[in-house]
């Protein structure tokens, strides 16, 4: 196969959380060959990886890849690029597309196109309901014959829990999670950000935090009374990490994902009516914030995820109430979680387990571990490393976000999918 | 206009130009002048129906000259002229190089200007810009008979033609100087002084 | 009622005010601005009145500035008030409106600003349905920005015309309470007046059905009553907000009727007040609902005087924002 690779003096991130001595890691063919002290280069390309660390190739739960149909704003191959510059080499893209992806002809083209570029395991998330609409199942199982590898609507809120319990049953049969995002658009209303003191003094119409788990609660009943799986794709309260957390203590087969944006920001940086800061789950308090990082900390949360959303500018330079709704942000992912564990909110054995081993068992994928023989989907990432994301670092088509021109602390700087190299920095 | 309510208020690098005794003897005498100026339809009108002139005073150091102007008159020659003030600070013609100011004082006439002999009063005169304005303020009430210019100071340094119909004295000050009316905290009139500018 | 103030001096103090006075960029809030500012801005609209009841109605300050009016959502009357003050001040006024306008056809609000902002306005007066709406202006063009109104946020002129009305009749507002009546959730006057006249030492209180009052509203300083008679005792000032008509039969309230009976200012409330208490209303009124005709009509009411006050102390803005352009490098 490709050239053969030596990394030298890395430390490998061990999935119980260690940080092993360095040592030196050679790839060939495609899988970790050799890990020892003194490794012979033997003709092989030699990376210093000093100071830097080794990990499994991180995976995202949540990503629009806006292929197929809004091109314009992201494509599958610039997905995987943004995607391999922020460590990551498996990504799960959101079903609401153009069409939609409800059907085993689209969930076998977004896997074609992927697989022709070969850059990034890219990973669909089916439709649950057809057309999106919330009304009938979807077909699950040719869609997981085609590669869906879980299954729900996206953004839209699931407003029938008697649909999402038939969705839970079926998927059961092909053993897939749900995904939701959990919110009640009747409690919700047109709410652009956090109900709190900052939508008052903004006069911004708000969502309040009961919109969200007024839903989660739901939905972990409905969960129980399914007996299957379900996955938060988004949570953003307090009370959300207690009702999860109660729930796992007790059996039932939840899990949850967090945004970087949710775990380093609050709603008072909507002062200034940064569109950029409009999300579909909006930015809570600051009570909020660290019962998330609570919540990553003892295991409640299981993974934090890009929610990587390109927007063009025609869906941003509007007012706020008007502009298109996410953020870009699998390229600066590990930047922003790197800043949790700098201010000590974050031990980095969680913060990297919630990016690589956390989001494999939500999908239940086999764990990925650094070792002799395994796949060398891997990134190397320097924790201390400055960058900008501008025009010139970008690889997303979109530039919707507000750490756009901003010096970064930490960077994946090597990213291996299958032995090659995708992403050198 | 300097507002000085002790000793200790006035700038130490100030030297004073005028002081109290050489500002009654200016006012006697400008007061007199006042008398015996002559206006422009004096001849069509006999002595008893000819107007009295007001006196407008710019703010704030006119407004304080032309109150004890008008002290002098009723002392010295038995009638008391109306008082007007005139503020200038939105008629200013470098609003544009210095950006908004807070307005410095009133603007308030005795009456309908028009058919009016005005003593349009300030404190120095100095590059005629103030007097510009103040003529529009003026105008902008209405079409006075006749205008005068009565200044208690004339420190020289014209940019426009502005020239006064009297002056109590001229002084002597350079440009990097400038010249400034005090007055005490009634706003009676103390002394004139001269001081390097504010940088 | 006499005026107790010398025409621009602040009450409580007694001193004029210092030239120069410290440039405003824009006018985005009342929030951001200084008690010091807040004054300055009511002393400088004491003068502007003044002009006003000139026979030559007219300032030369704003001679060749431009200022748009660029309304987004319609008012005819805030419209009205901004144009004659930058007339009564020499400028140029042109105005957008969306009904005339291409946002409709799809155009981002940005890419119209650039449009009008290449036509070159000093000022632009925006008015705009979406909360925030100035401030994205602002950080796009090149020009100085007055709100007049944006979404539920703030409406900052008319909280400094509310506070100037108040200050002619009240004086030194220190300690003076205020009732703001209405819909405070979705009403950008309520905001002006809660963030500016608690600058000037107002003791403000909200109040209206619970449906109206937004979350954490007495985080902002205030305080929140469910119903009216509580924030209407003893109060200096009551000032009723409109109840708007598109909000009836919606959740927040079950008829204007009902709103009427329990919420609405007529005599008898008006009585919970201190005696001569100001009766106010940002306008346009709707008698009978919000407010009895003939409390709206009574000697308290100085309903006529606020919008009278709206052109002076949109003239101070205007004069002040336009000034500070001076100060800005010219591109």
């Amino acid at each position: 196969m490709g050239q053969e690779l030596l990394l030298r003096q890395v430390q490998i991130f061990a999935a119980d959380g260690g940080l092993s001595a360095a040592v030196d890691v050679r790839i060939a063919d495609g899988r970790i060959a050799a890990i020892g002290q003194k490794l012979a280069v033997d003709g092989a390309v030699v990376i210093d990886g000093a100071g830097r660390i080794l990990a499994p190739g991180f995976v995202d739960l949540r990503a629009c890849a806006r292929e197929p149909g809004d091109e314009h704003e992201e494509d599958l191959v610039s997905l995987s690029d943004a995607a391999n510059a922020g460590g990551f080499t498996a990504v799960v893209v959101n079903p609401d597309t153009t069409p939609g992806n409800d059907d085993h002809a689209v969930t076998e083209l977004i896997r074609r196109r992927a697989r022709e570029y070969g850059h990034c395991d890219v990973m669909p998330q089916g439709a649950l309901s057809h057309r999106l609409k919330g009304e009938t199942l979807a077909p699950m199982g040719e869609m997981s014959e085609a590669g869906a590898v879980c299954f729900g609507d996206g953004d839209r809120p699931m407003t029938s829990p008697r649909l999402l319990r038939r969705a839970l049953e079926y998927a059961r049969g092909f053993d897939r999670p749900i995904f939701t995002h959990a919110i009640d658009p009747d409690l919700a209303g047109s709410g652009t950000i956090h109900e709190g003191p900052w939508s008052t003094r903004l006069g911004m119409r708000g969502i309040p935090a009961a919109a969200e788990h007024v839903i989660v609660a739901r939905d972990i009943a409905v969960t129980q009374l399914a007996n299957s799986r379900l996955h938060f794709a988004r949570i953003t309260t307090a009370k959300s990490v207690a009702l999860i957390r109660a729930a796992k203590a007790e059996g039932i087969r939840v899990t949850a994902s967090v945004t970087p944006w949710h775990l380093t920001l609050t709603d008072a940086a909507m002062v200034d009516y940064d569109v950029n800061l409009k999300l579909v789950a909006p930015l809570r308090t600051e009570a909020d914030r660290q019962a998330l990082l609570a919540g990553l900390a003892d295991g409640t949360i299981d993974a934090i995820c890009s929610d990587h959303m390109p927007v063009n500018i025609a869906g941003k330079a509007l007012e706020f109430d008007y502009a298109a709704p996410g953020a870009i942000a699998i390229q600066t992912a590990l930047a922003q979680v790197l800043a949790c564990v700098r201010a000590g909110e974050l031990p980095l054995p969680v913060a990297l387990n919630a990016l690589t081993a956390g989001p494999r068992r939500v999908l239940q994928m086999p764990s990925a571990r650094v070792e002799t023989g395994a796949v060398a989907d891997l990134t190397l990432l320097d924790p201390q490393a400055t960058w900008t994301l501008d025009a010139r670092t970008n690889k997303s088509k979109s530039r919707n976000t507000v750490l756009w021109g901003q010096e970064l602390t930490g960077r994946a700087v090597l990213t291996l999918f299958h032995g090659k190299v995708v992403w050198r920095a | 206009m300097r507002q000085v309510l002790n000793a200790q208020d006035l700038p130490a690098d100030a030297r004073i130009l005028l002081d109290r005794p050489a500002i009654d003897a200016v006012l006697t005498q400008m007061a007199a002048e006042i008398q015996a100026m002559a206006w422009p339809r004096d001849v069509e009108l006999p002595l008893a129906d000819r107007p009295r002139p007001w006196l407008c005073g710019i703010q704030r150091g006119g407004v304080a000259l032309a109150k004890e102007l008008a002290e002098v008159i009723a002392r010295d020659y038995g009638w008391t002229p109306e008082l007007g003030a005139i503020d200038v600070t939105l008629y200013r013609d470098d609003t544009w190089l210095k950006g908004p100011r807070a307005v410095e004082g009133v603007t308030r006439l005795p009456g309908d200007v028009s058919g009016q002999r005005v003593l349009l009063v300030d404190d120095v005169l100095f590059t005629g810009r103030t007097i510009r304005a103040a003529l529009n303020v003026l105008m902008d009430f209405g079409r006075p008979e006749a205008v005068r210019l009565v200044v208690m100071a004339d420190r020289g340094g014209r940019e426009l033609p502005m020239a006064a119909d009297l002056t109590g004295r001229k002084l002597d000050v350079a440009r990097h100087e400038s010249a400034e009316l005090c007055v005490d905290g009634q706003n009676r009139l103390l002394s004139v002084i001269v001081r390097p500018k504010n940088p | 009622m006499q005026p107790q103030v010398e025409p621009g001096q602040t009450p409580g103090t007694d001193t004029l005010p210092q030239a120069p006075q410290e440039p405003l960029r824009h006018l985005l809030g009342l929030e951001h601005l200084s008690a010091e500012q807040i004054n300055s801005i009511l002393d400088l609209a004491a003068h502007m009145k003044a002009v006003n009841s000139r026979r030559i109605k007219k300032l030369p300050t704003l001679r060749g500035v431009t200022v748009l009016t660029f309304f987004v959502e319609n008012s005819t009357r805030t419209r009205m008030s901004f144009e004659l003050a930058a007339k009564r001040l020499s400028a140029d006024t042109m105005s957008f409106t969306a009904s005339s306008s291409s946002l409709a056809k799809g155009e981002t609000l940005i890419d119209t600003a650039r449009n009008l902002e290449a036509m070159g306005p000093d000022i632009v007066i925006i008015r705009h349905s979406c909360s925030g709406a100035p401030a994205l202006l602002a950080r796009t063009v090149n020009c100085g920005i007055v709100n007049a109104g944006d979404g539920s946020h703030e409406h900052p002129t008319q909280g400094l015309l509310d506070i100037f009305t108040l200050r002619e009749r009240l004086g030194d507002l220190r300690g003076k309470k205020v009732a703001i009546i209405g819909d405070i959730a979705h009403s950008r006057v309520a905001r002006s007046n809660i963030f500016g006249m608690q600058k000037l030492g107002v003791d403000v209180h909200v109040a209206g059905p619970a449906t109206m009052l937004p979350h954490a509203i007495e985080d902002l300083g205030c305080t929140a009553w469910p119903r009216v008679e509580p924030a209407m005792e003893g109060a200096d000032a009551i000032m009723m907000l409109r109840i708007q008509r598109e909000r009836q039969g919606n959740d927040l309230i079950p008829s204007s009727h009902e709103y009427h009976r329990f919420f609405g200012l007529d005599e008898q409330r008006l009585k919970l007040a201190k005696p001569g208490a100001l009766v106010m209303h940002p306008g346009p009124m709707n008698r009978g609902v919000e407010i009895a005709p003939e409390v709206a009509d009574g000697e308290q009411s100085v309903i006529l005087q606020q919008v009278e006050n709206g052109v002076a102390v949109r003239m101070a803005v205007l004069y002040l924002v336009g000034a500070s352009r001076g100060l800005e490098p010219q591109g």
